[in-house]
């Protein structure tokens, strides 16, 4: 059947600078570029091109580039070349559009639509290099009350288990088995250096990694992979994956040829054989069976680590993130429906869900309207772009975020959306040995951990110029954030005032 | 002294190296320029071996008793008592072959110059050329498959 | 002039001041600051590279370029000379530790080094002697006098309208080394070798035919199972040269260099034991007190068969000119030297040729060869025991060092690729550790194999 699909990208090689040396041809796991001797001549299948831009930054003389494809469409709104390539792709396959990473659609980004407050006159700005600027974050349930003996300046109520972060950040679930081993040491390695947590995802603790257990968050979800107590009681805190905001209401499935040696044990299934998590957990049907999977958790760490509960962010999420609370969870994980993943079907990814800002702050709101805000800490996750998304999140309520695709891009991820094909030219959403071999996590450590401090400075420079010295300061600070270009539903429900209010 | 090694675990059989080698003993040092105008091109010390599986990017050891410069009939081969870079002059070269005959490593080799052949390797160019730094293939190495580093003899 | 009258006296005498010499020099004064030292040579010149004299009249290089060793080599390591032929050494005293010149001149040494490398060895032709064309090519000297004497028969060729000739007799490294030497300054140069075919000692038979074959496409002429009988012609110029076949060569010039011998005259006469060389233990020492000997001059255990022979081949020499200096001034870091092998590298025009260990097999030894030709290239492996024993690499000489330290590691095939001899061998073809070890000399013990401090 002639395939009607038209290729996404186009590869520019500038013939003055090529020198054939191929280094393209090699750093290219979908062979794209084939130098061929008769020609002498580089031939380019296009089609190939999933603009992953590793030839692009490899290329040591500057010569490639890639665009879309020229090709246009017939001028309609509706019927857009995108999606009449989609239709054409399920009638050549009969099957559910696949993707991966976050939706791309232009859903309003409320994070733009807020902007900071900074002290003029009335109250002093404060310089982070001179001053003192706290960033420490502690996760995990507070005291109803604190007891204090102040002759020994004592804390006499006893502590809930908590973790600390040093930074607001910490690296949200993605497994191996999705990701690389290095891709996901890497992450380690930093959340070690800077004092925060990466999360092992539903793919278990690899031995190799066991070592970095003190600044891990294991997960346990409805494939219940790799958990077992040694595992619960590795990590620093365990989080039960009751959802994803990029593919809410549906499960995963890694496909056995990603499930290698390592994997597989990791994992603890059969080598080769798919690895499927079911859309629900099959034993939570309710907030009360959520309730037993908690306390069972708990109980299985002896009550010595804070048990957080994940879920995508869906249209009663206010309501659900109560009965969390109540059901026990020392830690909200609100996933909003632009976050990342390594497969999803496009539709799901594309059209369910709701945006994080706007969850976060009715959660926010509802845990203090019930008075519960303080028994469970607020993380939030989705497309944190930045320092500026950090300080927005913490304004709007969340005590922390976590972030995955800042990092995987400053690992290499070009945000191609192709790691479902197990290609990864970057080395990270692959199991391949030799693609694998292309993250030394040396490297992508230290360049999580430049990006993770650079963040930090910036939120202590935004924090110092709203005069705020410490981020629990600026938590659930809405006066701090004013919104442009909102309606007045959205500004109520955002809890913040329009800018010049 | 400080040596280039390659790790293996780390090589993606990019060749970078050996690009970035052939414009650092270009005349222009401008890759474009080297790779496309340069008569003769010009050549690299460096090569990877291997392939995507398995790579390894091997060039001179500097060794501490090295054969070239035992077997070298010109006295052209020669190590530095001071730095220990082993170093070849073409001037003094005339071709023979013997280093190519005598290093273990098949890091010497010979370029079909007229009126006679030279042998060229590696020359350690970050310090041996009074530039600081890394050699540049270290430099190139987008993975830490080489690495420059003080060695222990 | 009293004969006991203070002679000048050395803690080292180096007689002879070629590759063993000098690296012996130089070692014992990297062990000893303050012994004096003198190299003595009957040649008049600092130490050059002497397989370099072909490549002067092939015009790879120049004499003023040809110096082995910098120029201030001698005066930096404060090394006393006396170059010249007046300076040959004529005797030796062992027991009273006295050397005599050519000049008369004595003298004294605590320990002396005996590297006075290889004389040619003058074959059994009727008219050789006293001919004033006829040339040797060893040293410099030689090389020199054969260059001018060609250079002017050609001149007087062509002034006459013919075509000028030059016959070399033997077709070993150094009578092809010189026919393509003198191949640019005469017109016709022919080739004479007794064996049946051309580098008898470091080729085999079906090597040596392809390369004479390629040797007969730039115009050098030879012709193996066929040597001179007798060099005839008026007075003391040599002007044909009769054939064993039957047949007479007219020619210019002759070059004789039918082969060398260890130059033991010396040491022999000082009462010193030789064999195929003088015999020397594995510290170099010869049988005499406070004499040793390195370089071409002595007699090597072939590391491969244990056979005993003469090895006149510059890396020989500069790692036994290290070991005897190192013996010499007593250094820590002497290591016995134990043996060698042969290692040679050559080049004629466009063609070269590395061969290494034992290439020719006595067919009862459990020998096994594997041979692979493609287009100009010619490669042979002997094999014994599953070690390599040998190789041939004719116009195929990439990364052969690989071979030969598989030979000289005693590595055994069993544990590299299969296709080792096939392709051009490379590091991938050891196994993993092997590798790594043979890669990572001096590795950092802090790091592990990922480059990582963990």
């Amino acid at each position: 059947m002639l395939d009607y699909l038209l290729p996404r990208y186009k590869v520019l090689r500038e013939d003055d600078l090529c020198v054939k040396c191929g280094v393209c041809e090699r750093s290219c796991a979908n062979d794209v570029h084939t130098l061929d001797e008769e020609m002498d001549a580089f031939l380019i299948d296009h089609k190939k091109c999933v603009n992953c831009q590793r030839c692009v930054v490899m290329c040591p003389t500057g010569a490639l580039a890639i665009t879309n494809w020229p090709q246009v469409g017939n001028g309609s709104n509706n019927w857009t070349l995108a999606a009449m390539q989609e239709i054409a792709k399920q009638s050549q396959t009969g099957g559910v559009l696949l993707t991966s990473m976050g939706n791309p659609k232009p859903f309003p980004i409320y994070w733009d639509h807020l902007l900071l407050n900074a002290s003029q006159v009335t109250n002093p700005s404060i310089d982070p290099l001179r001053e003192p600027m706290e960033t420490r974050v502690f996760l995990g349930a507070r005291p109803e009350a604190l007891k204090v003996n102040e002759r020994e300046h004592l804390v006499k109520t006893p502590m809930p288990p908590q973790i600390k972060l040093d930074v607001p950040v910490m690296f949200s679930a993605m497994s191996f088995g999705s990701i690389s081993l290095n891709a996901q040491k890497s992450l380690a390695m930093a959340a070690q250096e800077l004092g925060t947590y990466f999360n092992t995802g539903e793919g278990g603790l690899h031995k190799d990694l066991e070592r970095f257990g003190a600044h891990a968050v294991v997960q346990v979800a409805s494939g219940r992979f790799g958990v077992d107590t040694h595992y619960l009681n590795a990590g620093a805190m365990i989080e039960i994956k009751i959802g994803q905001g990029a593919k809410p209401g549906i499960g995963g499935h890694l496909p056995g040829e990603k499930i290698n040696a390592e994997v597989s044990r990791t994992r603890m299934i059969p080598e080769g054989t798919d690895a499927i998590s079911p859309a629900p957990h099959h034993d939570i049907y309710s907030i009360e069976d959520l309730r037993q999977l908690i306390f069972s958790l708990k109980e299985a760490c002896r009550y010595q680590k804070p048990v957080a509960v994940k879920i995508a962010a869906v249209h009663n999420v206010a309501a659900i993130a109560s009965g969390m609370v109540r059901a026990g969870a020392d830690v909200v994980v609100l996933d909003g429906f632009r976050g990342g993943t390594g497969a999803a079907p496009t539709r799901i990814r594309d059209n369910v869900g709701i945006p994080i800002e706007l969850a976060l702050a009715a959660v926010d709101r509802r845990l203090r309207e019930e008075s519960i805000r303080s028994q469970a800490s607020l993380v939030v996750a989705g497309t944190i772009r930045s320092s500026a998304d950090i300080v927005k999140a913490v304004a709007l309520g969340a005590d922390a975020v976590y972030c995955a695709s800042g990092p995987l891009i400053a690992l290499g991820c070009h945000q191609c959306q192709d790691c479902a094909s197990g290609k990864c030219n970057w080395g990270i959403a692959t199991q391949r040995p030799e693609l694998t071999k292309r993250l030394n996590p040396e490297i992508g450590a230290q360049r999580v951990i430049n990006l993770v401090k650079a963040w930090n400075h910036e939120v202590q420079e935004m924090m110092g110029g709203m005069g705020i010295n410490a981020i629990d300061s600026l938590k659930g600070n809405r006066l701090m954030l004013r919104g442009v270009g909102l309606n007045e539903k959205e500004l109520d429900i955002l809890g913040v005032k329009h800018a010049g209010e | 002294m400080k040596r280039i090694y390659a790790i293996e675990a780390w090589c993606v059989d990019c060749k970078r190296c050996e690009v970035a080698c052939k414009t650092f003993h270009s005349k222009s040092r401008n890759t474009v320029k080297a790779l496309k105008a340069e008569f003769p091109p010009p050549q690299n010390r460096i090569r990877v071996e291997g392939g995507r599986q398995l790579s390894i990017a091997v060039n001179c050891r500097h060794c501490a008793a090295p054969k070239c410069v035992e077997g070298c009939v010109s006295g052209a081969m020669t190590k530095d008592p001071v730095t220990g870079v082993v170093s070849t002059n073409p001037e003094k070269c005339v071709g023979c072959r013997t280093c190519v005959s005598m290093c273990p490593f098949g890091c010497v080799r010979i370029e079909e110059t007229f009126p006679k052949a030279v042998a060229f390797k590696c020359d350690l160019c970050g310090d041996v050329l009074g530039q600081p730094g890394e050699p540049s293939c270290v430099t190139a190495c987008p993975n830490n498959a080489l690495i420059y580093i003080e060695s222990e003899g | 002039m009293a004969g006991n009258q203070a002679i000048t006296s050395f803690d080292y005498l180096i007689i002879g001041n070629s590759a063993a010499g000098v690296t012996a020099a130089e070692y014992i004064r990297a062990q000893d600051g303050e012994g004096s030292i003198l190299i003595v040579s009957r040649e008049p010149y600092a130490v050059y590279g002497r397989p370099l004299i072909s490549y002067l009249l092939e015009g790879k290089t120049t004499e003023d370029r040809m110096g082995f060793k910098p120029d201030d080599f001698y005066m930096a390591r404060n090394i006393d000379t006396l170059f010249g032929p007046q300076y040959e050494v004529v005797s030796l005293n062992a027991a009273g530790h006295q050397a005599v010149m050519r000049d008369g001149q004595a003298i004294g040494y605590g320990k002396c080094l005996i590297a006075t490398g290889s004389v040619p060895f003058v074959p059994p032709i009727e008219g050789l002697e006293g001919r004033t064309n006829v040339f040797g090519f060893l040293t410099l000297d030689d090389a020199k006098s054969a260059w001018n004497a060609a250079r002017e028969a050609t001149a007087a060729a062509h002034e006459a309208g013919r075509k000028s000739r030059a016959v070399v007799i033997g077709a070993g490294l150094i009578g092809l080394k010189a026919a393509e030497a003198i191949s640019y300054h005469v017109d016709e140069v022919v080739v004479l070798e007794l064996a049946p075919r051309i580098l008898p000692a470091v080729l085999d038979d079906r090597g040596a035919a392809i390369l004479q074959g390629q040797l007969a496409g730039h115009g050098l002429d030879c012709r193996p199972g066929i040597t001179a009988s007798a060099l005839q012609g008026e007075g003391a110029q040599v002007s044909s040269v009769a054939l064993t076949d039957g047949s007479t060569l007219e020619c210019d010039l002759v070059i004789a260099a039918v082969g060398v011998r260890p130059d033991t005259a010396l040491a022999v006469g000082a009462g010193a034991e030789q064999g195929r060389g003088l015999v020397v233990g594995t510290d170099l020492k010869t049988t005499l007190a406070d004499v040793y000997a390195a370089g071409d001059v002595t007699q090597v255990v072939n590391l491969l068969d244990c056979s005993k022979q003469p090895l006149a081949l510059w890396p020989n020499a500069m790692r036994q000119g290290k070991v005897a200096g190192q013996y010499m001034a007593g250094s820590p870091d002497a290591e016995p030297f134990e043996g060698s092998f042969a290692v040679n590298a050559v080049d004629f025009y466009d063609c070269s040729l590395l061969t290494s260990g034992i290439i020719n097999p006595a067919p009862e030894g459990g020998y096994e060869e594997q041979v692979f030709v493609q287009g100009k290239a010619y490669a042979k492996f002997v094999t014994k025991n599953g070690l390599l024993m040998g190789y041939i690499l004719l116009n195929r000489p990439a990364n052969a060092g690989i071979y030969t330290t598989i030979i000289e590691e005693r590595i055994p095939l069993a544990e590299l690729a299969d296709d080792l001899f096939e392709e051009t061998p490379i590091n991938l073809d050891f196994p993993d550790d092997l590798r790594w070890k043979r890669l990572h000399a001096f590795y950092p013990s802090g790091l592990d194999k990922r480059g990582w401090k963990e």
